[in-house]
């Protein structure tokens, strides 16, 4: 399991981004587009991610024949565990932020 | 067929066999994007991802490298040891330099045999000193062993050169797993 404190900033923002609705399958895409990330540093995340067991994939067919099946990706448990203490643990930053501002 | 799915064709062809699913969900979603500049970002980004797959891949090389480099260190490290027991086996050598002779036989030996582990376990401190003490006892080595018989700057560098060659691939090898460190 990954520690907490080697979570970097953009694992936490695709997360972040996948906790934002748990049960919904996302394509890489979209992810991209949402969080902000080039394919090339998104998707070395999804394949640790899913190493680790707190993403599940599946090929999900269009509804529109003649469209190419895409790769989707939601939250395992232990991923929404996971978005949830580092969104914990990215808080006490903020909140120190705050304090001095 | 367009760029930017000949780019995710080659990021295909660059990702390990056991990430060959996720280069297709990389061309399945490129297909997708309407807008060809931003496929060709996107393709772009999706062949860097394969190269730093690629290059994790390259880590088992590395730890590969530093186990056949070390087991040759350590029959290297072994070959002294046996030379020191076949000395000691010897009465017929009357030589008084004998005893030194095995003695830094067994430190060559020893050294290098520390050295050896130290470099597959990769402890670098570890693997430091024992090259240091391996370069001492080697010192000792040339001057009592080889100087009589052999040209100077031979006699000198011959149990240098393993040890350099050692030195040099401890280093390349971290080298190569610091620039390529994983996220």
């Amino acid at each position: 399991m990954a520690r907490r404190n080697n979570i970097s900033s953009q694992t936490r923002t695709v997360l972040s981004v996948l906790a934002h609705q748990p049960q919904a399958w996302r394509h890489g895409y979209d992810l991209s587009k949402e969080t902000g990330l080039k394919s090339g540093t998104l998707y070395p995340l999804l394949i640790r991610l899913a190493d680790q067991g707190f993403l599940e994939t599946e090929w999900r067919h269009p509804l529109q024949p003649g469209r190419p099946a895409r790769h989707a990706y939601r939250l395992t448990d232990a991923g929404r565990v996971l978005a949830a203490e580092s969104r914990g643990a990215a808080a006490p930053t903020e909140g120190d932020e705050e304090a001095t501002a | 067929m367009n760029f930017s799915q000949m780019i995710i064709d080659l990021a295909l062809r660059i990702l390990p066999q056991h990430r060959q699913s996720w280069g297709k969900a990389m061309r399945h979603e490129c297909l997708v994007i309407s807008d060809r500049d931003e496929a060709l970002t996107f393709a772009f980004g999706c062949l860097w991802a394969a190269l730093q797959e690629r290059i994790r891949v390259m880590d088992l090389i590395v730890r590969g490298g530093r186990l056949s480099v070390g087991l040759v260190t350590a029959l290297y490290g072994g070959l002294f040891l046996s030379f020191a027991l076949n000395g000691l086996t010897q009465p017929q050598l009357r030589n008084p330099h004998v005893p030194w002779l095995i003695s830094w036989q067994v430190a060559m030996g020893v050294t290098h045999i520390a050295a050896a582990i130290c470099l597959i376990l990769w402890k670098p401190k570890a693997f430091g000193a024992a090259c240091i003490a391996a370069a001492a006892a080697a010192l000792p080595l040339v001057v009592l062993g080889m100087g009589q018989t052999a040209s100077r700057p031979l006699a000198f560098a011959w149990p240098f050169v393993p040890l350099t060659l050692l030195v040099l691939a401890a280093v390349f090898f971290d080298q190569f797993t610091r620039t390529h460190a994983s996220r």
